[in-house]
């Protein structure tokens, strides 16, 4: 029975230390294709993730790792992809870890799997979890988890223009897939700890606050019922 | 005073009307600023109007109708343009993707040809 190809989908927004040996490790794994979603990056992110192997879509605009990923999925749906998997570019999500994800998206018995670190959380990543939980409705634990496997009929939903508007592959994005009906799982993976730079969200204390409002607003609305 | 809101009345609406014309205003956006501009000229040449109105829903000191009703048409309008805002950012998020994509099959097609 020939496998399915797995696309694996990295926004990567000036990466370049980090891309080319996230994608060359996650060439280790069987039956994918990667695609890097360069966001408009001044460095050598694209030229990286191209010598690593990589297939590389660049955006004249810089869009946010949401909408590249976004983009990275419109182009796996176009070449046909049944099942898209979005991984880092910072190397936190080790091919091993992938490789978990995968085996259990196999399985075929949920639409989205995300592979949720628990251990990572600091004590203010915890606070801010739980009380996205308490205004989204959400059940799940890791809501920030930027690893995860989509399934044909989630990447239909997200590839479209209703999921533009969302500026994180978090909250919003889940609420939207729960709108639909999807079913959601998590399972445990061991992230890295991140070599260089920090968590784009937990990064300064302005961008923790907008994301902190943005997704509270985004709790509030769009909570379903 | 009367001349004072019949002068910022028919500045506004000459404004109004130049930016349309130099196409610096798009019609549909203007169609409420050209309403704007003919309510301040009116309600300046003719301020009974908004002394007669705001008897008749009961506001003894009228000149604070006029301000109110300016507010809500400014707070409608801001509102409006931010809606008309989002939209359009959502539409050249998507552009900027579609960008990409063309790009990407463009490259598919040139590595097909240099196959062949």
């Amino acid at each position: 029975m020939p496998y399915d190809t797995t696309y694996i989908v990295i926004p990567a927004h000036e990466e370049e230390r980090s891309v080319g040996a996230v994608v060359a490790g996650l060439y280790e794994l069987p039956h994918v294709r990667v695609i890097v979603v360069d966001d408009a990056s001044r460095d050598n992110t694209a030229v990286e993730a191209r010598r690593a192997g990589a297939e590389v879509i660049s955006l004249c605009t810089r869009l946010g790792a949401w909408r590249a990923t976004q983009a990275g999925m419109r182009r796996a749906l176009f070449l046909g992809a049944k099942r898209v998997a979005t991984v880092d570019a910072d190397g936190q999500h080790t091919p091993k870890s992938v490789g978990i994800l995968l085996e259990e998206a196999a399985k075929g018995k949920s639409d989205v799997v995300i592979g949720a670190d628990l251990a990572r959380g600091s004590a203010f990543r915890m606070l801010a979890w739980r009380l996205h939980r308490k205004f989204s409705g959400l059940a799940l634990r890791d809501l920030t988890s930027g690893l995860r496997a989509y399934n044909a009929k989630a990447l239909r939903l997200l590839a479209g223009r209703s999921a533009t508007s969302y500026l994180y592959q978090d909250v919003g994005i889940l609420l939207l897939l729960q709108r639909d009906g999807l079913s959601i799982v998590e399972i445990p993976v061991k992230m890295e700890r991140r070599d260089d730079g920090h968590s784009r969200i937990f990064g300064t204390w302005a961008s923790v606050l907008r994301y902190m409002v943005y997704t509270m607003i985004i709790g509030i609305t769009k909570r379903n019922h | 005073m009367i001349w004072f809101t019949a002068m910022t009345g028919i500045v506004a609406g000459s404004a109004i009307l130049y930016l349309i014309r130099r196409d610096h205003l798009a019609v549909h956006h203007g169609a409420w600023w050209i309403t704007a501009g003919f309510s301040m000229l009116g309600l300046g040449l003719f301020p009974p109007l908004v002394n007669g109105f705001a008897k008749l829903i009961g506001v003894t000191y009228a000149p604070i109708v006029a301000v109110l009703i300016a507010f809500v048409a400014l707070l409608i309008k801001t509102l409006l343009s931010d809606i008309d805002a989002s939209k359009g950012e959502v539409e050249r998020h998507r552009l900027v993707q579609r960008i990409a994509l063309l790009e990407a099959r463009i490259q598919d097609l040139e590595s097909q040809q240099t196959e062949r």
